[in-house]
C-alpha cells in the first residue's frame, strides 16, 4: 500500500522477543498470545481524525534480528515517532538499543524534534533485570519520555501510543481510543484540534 | 546472475513433492504415511501446523503408527515429515527414501561442484568498472517505471560502452561495442537498449561529487559476507518446539557434529561477526560456534549454548536468536523425524537435517532439506545416497548448502516483497537527492529545494549554485590574501573521496545507502561570514 503524504509513521524497535508485536497487537486489536512467533515486519494503520481531517496512524512493527539493516534506517528515516521497546527481564535488550538510538540520531540528526519513548515492556515479570529507575535514567540520558509497560496485563498500551502523540510538536495530536471522553476533553480537543480514533 | 539461473534451471528439477501443496499423484510410501496421518488419531487436527497445541501422547501414537508402518515396509523413518497441510518441500522425496540404500551409486559428492550463489552478482560492478573509469550517471522518473538511474563508462581501450540501469525491481547490466554506433548513444538510447519498456524521453546529467559514494552504497545495500543460521539438537522422541529447544546436555557424537560446522569460540571479547550475540556481557551464553569459509564469516547459533531459562517453556533466550535465523540446521540422534514446520517463526524458511546413522563405526552421516514451498530450489544437489562418510566433505557441502539456502529463502514471498519495497524507496530517495544536488550545483534550483526530500541531509551549495559559490570564495579570500602578503590553504569544496571501506559489523555494512551527514565546507576565520551565507547546514527533515 503506497504511504499517503500525511500518514503519521510511528516505528517500534527493539530486540528479539522484547514484546514489540504484543504491544502492537495489544494496542491495535486489543488482543495477546502467549507464544512468540519472531516478526520480519508488519504495518497496522488505524484511521484517526485531526482537525476535522482525516488520517492515518501507521505502525511498523520491525524485526528484532539484524537480518535487513538498510530496511532498519529506511524506517528511520521515513518514521516521524520512534518507540525503543526493551525487556525489563533482560539487561541485553536495553544494552541492545544502543546501536538502534545511534542511528536514529545519526539518520534523523536530533531527536528534540522527534518523539521518542523508551518503554520497559513486561513490567509484571517479577524476575527483573532492569528496575525502573535504570530505565529513566537512561531516557533522561537520551533525552526522551520514558514508560513501563505490559502487553500482557494491558498495562500503559493505551498510554504509550497516547503519550508519543502528545510528543509529537508539529501537529496538535490526541488519541482517545475508547471513544468515552467527558465533555471537558471533546471541549478541549475542539479547541485544540486535537486528534481521536474515529 | 548466470551462476545463478544455471543453478536454478538445474536444481528445478529436484523439486520434490509437498503434500497439499501440488497436484501430484503420490507414490506408495507416501501413500502409507498419509493414510496413517489421516487415522482417527490425527484426524481433528491439522499435522503439528506451527503454533498447535497437540498432546505429547497423541504426538508419540502418530509416530508408533509410522514407525511400524514405515519397518514394515523395512525402512526406519525419514529425516523430515512435512506439514498435513503442506506448504514445504522436501528433498529428498519421501518416495526416494524409501529407495534409498547405502549400496546405491554415489553421485554428487565433488566438492568442485559446490558453487557458492551470489545474492547479488552485480551488485558490485559499480565499484569495479565505473569508479576507478571517467563515467557519467543520469537520472529519471519514468511514467511507468518509476526512478532510473543510469551510469555509463566508455572503455576507452576494450572499445566498449558499460551501463547499468538501476530500476526500482532490479539492475540491469550490459556491455556494447562502441563499432555498434555511428556516433555514441544518448541515455535514452542505452537505456531502451538495456529495458525497452523504458518510455522516458530524456534523462538529467548527475553532477554532485558525491554521486559516485551515493550510488556505490546503493547498489551495494543488500551485500554482505557475513551469515547467521541456527542449530537445533533434537533427540529421540523430541517432537515439539519445547523439547528441542529444551535441551541441555550435548551428546560428543553432538559435540563432534558442531566441530564438522567451526571452531567453539569464546564470545567475552570476540571480534568476528557477532550476527547478535553479547560479546561484552555474557548474556547470550559463554561459547558459539564460529567459522569462517571463503570469505565469508559465520556465527552459528547452536541451541544448547545459548542461555536456559528454567521454568520457560518457550526458551525465550534462545529462540529469540534461532527464530530469527533464515535458516536452521537440525542435528538428529535416534529416529525420530523432524517436523517442517515445528518451530514458530516468520523467518525460518528452511532446515537441513543431520542424522547419525546408527549401527555405523565410521559414522555414517544423512542429509535431508526442507523449505517453505515458495523457496527456489537450490544446489549443490544432494548425493545419491544422501550419505557423507568424510567429515571434510560434509563440511563443505554443509556450509555451501546453508549459503545458498539463505540466499534462495530471500526470494521467498515474505522477504521478496520487503527487498522490494526497499530497493523501491531506496532508489527513489536516491534520485531525488542526486537529481536536485546536481540541479543546486549548477545552480538551476533554489536551496530550499533540498529540503523537499524526505530524510535527506547535507549542506546546501547555496542559491548560485557550485560555481558562483566557488567564485565569492575565491574572492573573498584572494581580498585576504593581499593584506597578509602570504599564500593559504584554501578551503574551498573538497575533492570527490574514495569510498572508506566498508567496515562490517554484525552484518551491517557501513557503506550502506543512507542519506549524507551534514558536512560543512571549511572556512577561514576571514570572509567567513560571506561564504556562511551561502552555506549553511541544512536543517533536518
Amino acid at each position: 500500500m503506497p504511504e499517503q503524504s500525511n500518514d503519521y509513521r510511528v516505528v517500534v524497535f527493539g530486540a528479539g522477543g522484547v514484546g514489540k508485536s504484543s504491544l502492537v497487537l495489544r494496542f491495535v486489536k486489543g488482543t495477546f498470545r502467549d507464544t512468540y512467533i519472531p516478526t520480519v515486519e508488519d504495518t497496522y494503520r488505524q484511521v484517526i481524525s485531526c482537525d476535522k481531517s482525516v488520517c492515518t496512524l501507521q505502525i511498523t512493527d520491525t524485526t528484532g534480528s539484524h537480518q535487513f539493516p538498510a530496511m532498519q534506517r529506511l524506517s528511520i528515516s521515513k518514521g516521524h515517532a520512534f518507540i525503543l521497546v526493551y525487556s525489563v527481564t533482560s539487561r541485553q535488550s536495553l544494552e541492545e538499543l544502543k546501536p538502534i538510538y545511534q542511528q536514529v540520531l545519526a539518520i534523523k540528526g536530533s531527536v528534540d524534534a522527534i518523539p521518542v519513548m523508551l518503554v520497559g515492556n513486561k513490567s509484571d515479570e517479577t524476575q527483573r533485570e532492569v528496575e525502573t529507575p535504570e530505565g529513566e535514567a537512561q531516557a533522561a540520558t537520551w533525552k526522551c519520555a520514558f514508560m513501563e509497560t505490559s502487553a500482557k496485563m494491558n498495562y500503559n498500551v493505551k498510554e504509550l501510543f497516547q503519550e508519543l502523540l502528545t510528543l509529537e510538536k508539529k501537529r496538535n495530536m490526541s488519541l482517545s481510543i475508547d471513544g468515552k471522553r467527558s465533555g471537558k476533553q471533546k471541549r478541549a480537543d475542539k479547541l485544540k484540534g486535537k486528534c481521536s480514533i474515529m | 546472475m548466470e551462476r545463478d539461473s544455471r543453478n536454478e534451471k538445474f536444481f528445478s528439477r529436484k523439486r520434490s513433492f509437498t503434500f497439499g501443496a501440488y497436484g501430484g499423484r503420490p507414490e506408495p510410501l507416501e501413500h502409507s504415511i498419509l493414510d496413517i496421518l489421516d487415522s482417527p488419531t490425527s484426524e481433528t487436527k491439522p499435522f503439528l501446523s506451527a503454533g498447535s497445541n497437540q498432546k505429547v501422547t497423541e504426538l508419540f501414537e502418530i509416530i508408533e503408527k509410522l514407525q511400524s508402518q514405515l519397518l514394515k515396509i523395512g525402512r526406519d523413518l525419514p529425516l523430515i515429515l512435512p506439514p498435513k497441510l503442506g506448504g514445504y518441500w522436501i528433498d529428498p522425496p519421501l518416495q526416494k527414501f524409501a529407495e534409498t540404500s547405502p549400496t546405491s551409486s554415489h553421485y554428487g559428492l565433488d566438492p568442485e561442484t559446490y558453487d557458492i550463489m551470489e545474492r547479488d552478482s552485480e551488485a558490485t560492478y559499480y565499484q569495479e568498472f565505473f569508479r576507478s573509469r571517467y563515467h557519467h550517471s543520469f537520472t529519471a522518473v519514468d511514467p511507468s517505471l518509476g526512478p532510473l538511474l543510469l551510469s555509463v563508462c566508455l572503455e576507452e581501450e576494450e572499445k566498449r560502452l558499460r551501463v547499468i540501469l538501476r530500476m526500482r525491481e532490479c539492475s540491469m547490466h550490459g556491455v556494447f561495442s562502441v563499432s555498434l554506433f555511428p556516433n555514441i548513444p544518448s541515455a535514452v538510447e542505452l537505456a531502451k537498449m538495456l529495458c525497452d519498456s523504458v518510455t522516458v524521453l530524456r534523462f538529467d546529467v548527475v553532477s554532485y561529487l558525491k554521486a559516485p559514494d551515493l550510488i556505490t552504497a546503493f547498489d551495494e545495500h543488500r551485500m554482505s559476507p557475513n551469515f547467521k543460521f541456527g542449530v537445533l539438537y533434537q533427540r529421540e522422541g523430541q517432537l515439539t518446539e519445547e523439547d528441542i529447544l529444551c535441551n541441555n546436555e550435548e551428546s560428543e557424537e553432538f559435540q563432534e557434529f558442531l566441530s564438522i560446522l567451526g571452531a567453539t569460540v569464546a564470545l567475552q571479547g570476540f571480534t568476528g561477526f557477532r550476527g547478535g550475540l553479547d560479546v561484552c556481557h555474557g548474556q547470550t551464553g559463554n561459547d558459539a560456534v564460529f567459522t569462517s569459509f571463503h570469505g565469508r564469516e559465520i556465527m552459528f547459533h547452536v541451541s544448547t549454548k545459548l542461555p536456559f531459562t528454567e521454568g520457560d517453556t518457550q526458551q525465550l533466550q534462545r529462540k529469540r536468536h534461532i527464530g530469527n535465523d533464515i535458516v536452521a540446521v537440525v542435528y538428529q540422534e535416534g529416529h525420530t523425524p523432524f517436523l517442517s514446520d515445528v518451530i514458530g517463526s516468520h523467518f525460518l524458511h528452511c532446515f537441513l537435517v543431520v542424522r547419525r546413522e546408527e549401527g555405523c563405526s565410521s559414522g555414517l552421516l544423512q542429509v535431508s532439506v526442507t523449505a517453505r514451498e515458495d523457496v527456489p530450489p537450490f544446489g549443490p544437489s544432494l548425493p545419491d545416497p544422501p550419505i557423507f562418510t568424510e567429515s571434510s566433505l560434509l563440511r563443505e557441502f554443509l556450509l555451501t548448502k546453508l549459503i545458498n539456502a539463505e540466499i534462495s529463502c530471500y526470494k521467498a514471498e515474505r522477504f521478496s516483497r520487503l527487498e522490494l519495497r526497499t530497493r523501491s524507496s531506496l532508489l527513489e530517495g536516491l534520485q531525488a537527492e542526486l537529481s536536485t544536488r546536481s540541479q543546486c550545483m549548477i545552480g538551476d534550483s533554489p536551496v530550499s529545494a533540498l529540503s523537499t526530500s524526505e530524510g535527506m541531509r547535507g549542506v546546501t551549495e547555496g542559491s548560485g549554485g557550485f560555481i558562483e559559490n566557488f567564485k565569492r570564495a575565491i574572492r573573498v579570500r584572494s581580498n585576504s590574501f593581499d593584506t597578509l602578503g602570504g599564500p593559504r590553504k584554501m578551503g574551498g569544496v573538497p575533492l570527490p573521496q574514495k569510498p572508506k571501506a566498508a567496515t562490517e559489523r554484525d552484518g551491517e555494512s557501513e557503506l550502506a545507502y543512507k542519506p549524507p551527514e551534514p558536512s560543512f565546507p571549511p572556512t577561514d576565520n576571514l570572509g567567513s561570514t560571506e561564504v556562511k551565507d551561502h552555506s549553511s547546514p541544512q536543517e533536518n527533515t
